[in-house]
């Protein structure tokens, strides 16, 4: 029987797990692309985002491209379990 | 933790909204570049086989390596910013159905016809047919994708396809100019559309 997590279920962290679920596999996304997908500022997405990373759920990895720094955010497969488990104890209370 | 059925409910429609829009940006980001300059590269080149056939041969291999290339650039940009696992696999598809497209084209352009009046009664493939088939083949996985990815490229594939077949039938000595700004238009159109409004 699939249990809640309480770390994923928290609204933003929420939709930050569904929006690098979406990628599927090792996809990945750029920090500033996902703050605007899901229409959240710097500070917020970066707060959630460290809390994800430290149950690990996420990984942050920082680069420099075309001299430029770049933070890009993917699902490790812990993190891609967990999230499965908490849609599929969501599924369950509805029945 | 123990959450109602209402809030559980709430949580699942957040999940498939944001699947949804997270999907849309990937398909989306490269796609209206992509559109728009496709659509350039079809006003050229039609213009130019409506107008100076004898050059449109020369124009079409110069003007679809330009804009394989710059798909190929626009594919790697995109996936700095939103890299999904399926990225290459939708660019093999693209490789594979021209693939197939071509090969059929060989295989049903005649090589060994008779000349005099038996010629007419085979009917080789023209180039027109030639054009409208080419035009044709990346609606077709327009349609089918948008099943996937949304409902406005099945609209798109379908509208260029039907105004194809329209300007095939209806206008035979106007077909490409009809293609430049119809079909090129249709593109172009689409793509500025898609980055005003999903980007």
């Amino acid at each position: 029987m699939a249990e809640l997590n309480a770390t994923i279920h928290q609204p933003v962290r929420l939709r930050i797990m569904a929006a690098l679920a979406a990628l599927n596999g090792s996809g990945h996304m750029d920090f500033t692309s996902l703050g605007k997908l899901l229409k959240l500022t710097d500070g917020n997405l970066g707060a959630h985002l460290q809390t994800l990373e430290q149950a690990g759920y996420i990984k942050i990895e920082k680069a420099f491209v075309d001299r430029k720094p770049r933070t890009r955010v993917s699902l490790t497969s812990k993190g891609r379990y967990e999230f499965e488990e908490h849609v599929a104890a969501l599924k369950q209370i509805l029945g | 933790m123990n959450i109602s059925k209402k809030e559980a409910q709430e949580s699942l429609d957040d999940i498939q909204s944001v699947t949804e829009q997270t999907r849309k940006a990937i398909a989306y980001g490269a796609c209206s570049a992509m559109l728009i300059l496709w659509g350039v590269i079809w006003m050229i080149g039609y213009s130019i086989t409506q107008f100076s056939p004898n050059y449109a041969g020369f124009a079409w291999m110069g003007l679809i390596p330009i804009g394989a290339v710059a798909c190929w650039i626009l594919g790697v940009r995109n996936q700095s910013s939103h890299h999904s696992a399926n990225a290459a696999r939708i660019g093999a598809f693209w490789l594979v159905l021209f693939g197939y497209a071509a090969l059929w084209l060989v295989l049903l352009h005649p090589t060994n016809l008779p000349s005099g009046a038996e010629w007419a009664h085979f009917q080789p493939i023209n180039d027109r047919q030639i054009s409208a088939f080419f035009a044709t083949v990346p609606m077709f996985a327009y349609v089918v994708g948008g099943l996937w990815f949304g409902r406005f490229f099945v609209w798109l594939g379908a509208l260029v396809t039907v105004m194809t077949v329209l300007g095939f039938y209806l206008l035979p000595n106007l077909f490409y100019l009809w293609m430049a700004f119809i079909g090129g238009g249709s593109l172009l159109v689409a793509g500025l559309y898609i980055r005003n409004r999903w980007r």
